[in-house]
């Protein structure tokens, strides 16, 4: 109790709405890290930074090992699907998936908490600097943190591969292998999606990986993509933040 | 006097021309690449022009251009996204409504068409269940809940909003085999389109996920009629959808054939055909049309 005092007299009157349970925003302690759903391995401890998110439970759906809910991001309402067992950020995981409604347990607190389906709900977000390399701003439009994928890059490879194929009259390369945390998988590409160029180089299965890794190493602000996903055809813009 | 409330609300649903609405000013969409008009040229990418909401082509006649024949001074601000669903992403229905709401000039006539990148984005279901990869209806509405209060707060006294029923994404698959069976389904394979009923041999299976689509729509109009409710006497929400009794009676009911699909993925509405016959049942269930006309436009 005396400890909750302190901690929320620590929080500045003008941030109390982004504490919870009196932790600020932003610095992430030893004891949570260590505490950590998804801990990244051999991390430093200021890789990490939280933030005060609130989420809508959109609903659930599917049973046993394939539930998940699905949850969108205030304000933007921006989605993510998480299954049971999965996590959101670091330290949240999905413990459980009932009838419209989940049970989420924050591993740096031990609390669990019991949310429905439309209900709004507030929580302290742990994320790795890697969770934050690229982030969609805008329609088909992403800022690159040119540092953290560089990283990310060394850590876990660029991670894909593909096959060229002929659709509407010209050359693509279909991704046929995208590998989990690597850069493919934060540039948010998917298995079946349909390259045409990277950065106005063709993409073909010879030079995916030297073309995707040059979006973290060139000096460029502004990296374009194109690609098609679902036979529809998107141009992609990556942003040096 | 609740009875008259919720009669009054009802009838702001079935009947979308109220007392209160204000003369059209300015149109605005949400919606996917139906309503960006992609391939209806079957030339590859976004085709605006021929979209049923916004297009400027005379001959699909959109519900931009008919509002126009009537309002002269009508304008048009589509914030729709090719590839956007109802629940996922953020270019989602209330990410959306979001941008509609942060335009200078706001619309006082939406335009909302999505739904079938939720389905044909999704994996393949289970052996048991077509359907187990899919958002749960109460996702869905959720989903278009959100949107719909988005808009609520922030448009204009006076405004109309129609929410047009999804299609049946299984209705197009059989709209591409008719068209070319060889060629549809090799550019589906190569393209990935929507793999959960093109890649799907199981004609039940398939029939399984549309009729997910139906409950869709279902639980669509439910959240239209709420959305209405909450919102009488300021903003009128609306749908074509009636259910599946009758046979193109609105969007989501309608049987596409092999015209009204383009050559190009087999998959979105043709210019002249798909597109011009969503554009002429959209405007009919809208508030200067009449839904009885809505199957005449869909023959």
């Amino acid at each position: 109790m005396n400890k909750t005092i302190v901690s929320l007299l620590l929080c500045s009157v003008s941030s109390l709405l982004a504490c919870e349970g009196g932790r600020s925003t932003g610095e992430v302690t030893s004891q949570e890290v260590a505490a950590l759903a998804l801990p990244e391995p051999a991390a430093a401890q200021d890789d990490y930074q939280a933030r005060q998110v609130t989420f809508r439970l959109f609903g659930t759906q599917g049973e046993g090992n394939e539930a998940f809910a699905t949850l969108a991001e205030l304000p933007n309402f921006e989605t993510r699907d998480v299954a049971v067992g999965g996590t959101v950020g670091r330290n949240l995981r999905l413990s459980g998936v009932l009838d419209q409604q989940i049970v989420l347990e924050d591993t740096t607190t031990g609390q669990r908490r019991t949310v429905r389906s439309g209900e709004d709900f507030a929580v302290r977000v742990i994320e790795h600097a890697y969770d934050q390399a690229v982030k969609e701003q805008a329609s088909h439009t992403y800022t690159v943190r040119k540092e953290a994928l560089a990283r990310l890059s060394v850590r876990y490879g660029v991670g894909a591969g593909c096959e060229e194929v002929s659709f509407a009259g010209r050359t693509f390369c279909r991704i046929t292998r995208v590998d989990r945390s690597s850069v493919a998988a934060r540039l948010d590409l998917k298995v079946g999606d349909l390259l045409l160029d990277a950065n106005g180089q063709t993409v073909t299965s010879q030079n995916i990986e030297q073309a995707l890794r040059s979006l973290s190493e060139s000096k460029s602000e502004a990296f374009p993509l194109t690609l098609a996903r679902h036979g529809v055809l998107l141009n992609r813009l990556y942003l040096s933040e | 006097m609740q009875g008259s409330v919720f009669l009054f609300a009802l009838g702001s649903v079935l009947l979308p021309t109220t007392l209160w609405a204000a003369d059209p000013e300015k149109l605005s969409g949400i919606g996917d690449s139906i309503s960006q008009g992609w391939g209806a040229n079957n030339f590859p990418g976004e085709h605006p022009e021929f979209g049923f909401g916004q297009g400027t082509d005379t001959k699909v006649n959109s519900v931009y251009l008919r509002f126009k024949a009537k309002f002269s001074g009508m304008t048009k601000e589509f914030v729709s996204e090719s590839g956007a669903e109802m629940v996922g992403g953020r270019n989602n229905a209330a990410g959306q409504a979001a941008r509609i709401c942060a335009m200078a000039k706001k619309p006082n006539r939406v335009i909302l068409e999505l739904g079938g990148n939720d389905v044909c984005s999704r994996d393949k279901g289970s052996s048991s269940d077509a359907t187990s990869k899919l958002y749960s209806v109460t996702t869905y509405r959720n989903a278009l809940k959100s949107a719909l209060d988005v808009l609520a707060g922030c448009l204009p006294a006076g405004s109309q909003v129609q929410v047009l029923s999804m299609p049946r994404v299984d209705y197009l698959y059989e709209a591409g085999n008719a068209k070319n069976f060889i060629t549809c389904n090799l550019v589906w394979s190569i393209a990935g389109v929507c793999r959960v009923v093109t890649g799907e041999g199981n004609a039940s299976r398939r029939a399984a996920i549309g009729a997910r689509v139906d409950q869709y729509n279902d639980g669509l109009r439910a959240e239209v009629e709420a959305a209405a409710s909450r919102n009488a006497g300021k903003i009128n929400f609306f749908t074509d959808w009636r259910g599946t009794a009758t046979a193109n009676s609105s969007v989501g009911t309608y049987r596409f054939s092999k015209d009204d699909i383009d050559g190009l993925d087999c998959f979105h509405p043709a210019k002249d055909t798909g597109q011009r016959k969503l554009a002429c049942a959209a405007w009919e269930a809208g508030e200067y049309g009449s839904l009885s006309n809505v199957p005449s436009c869909l023959k």
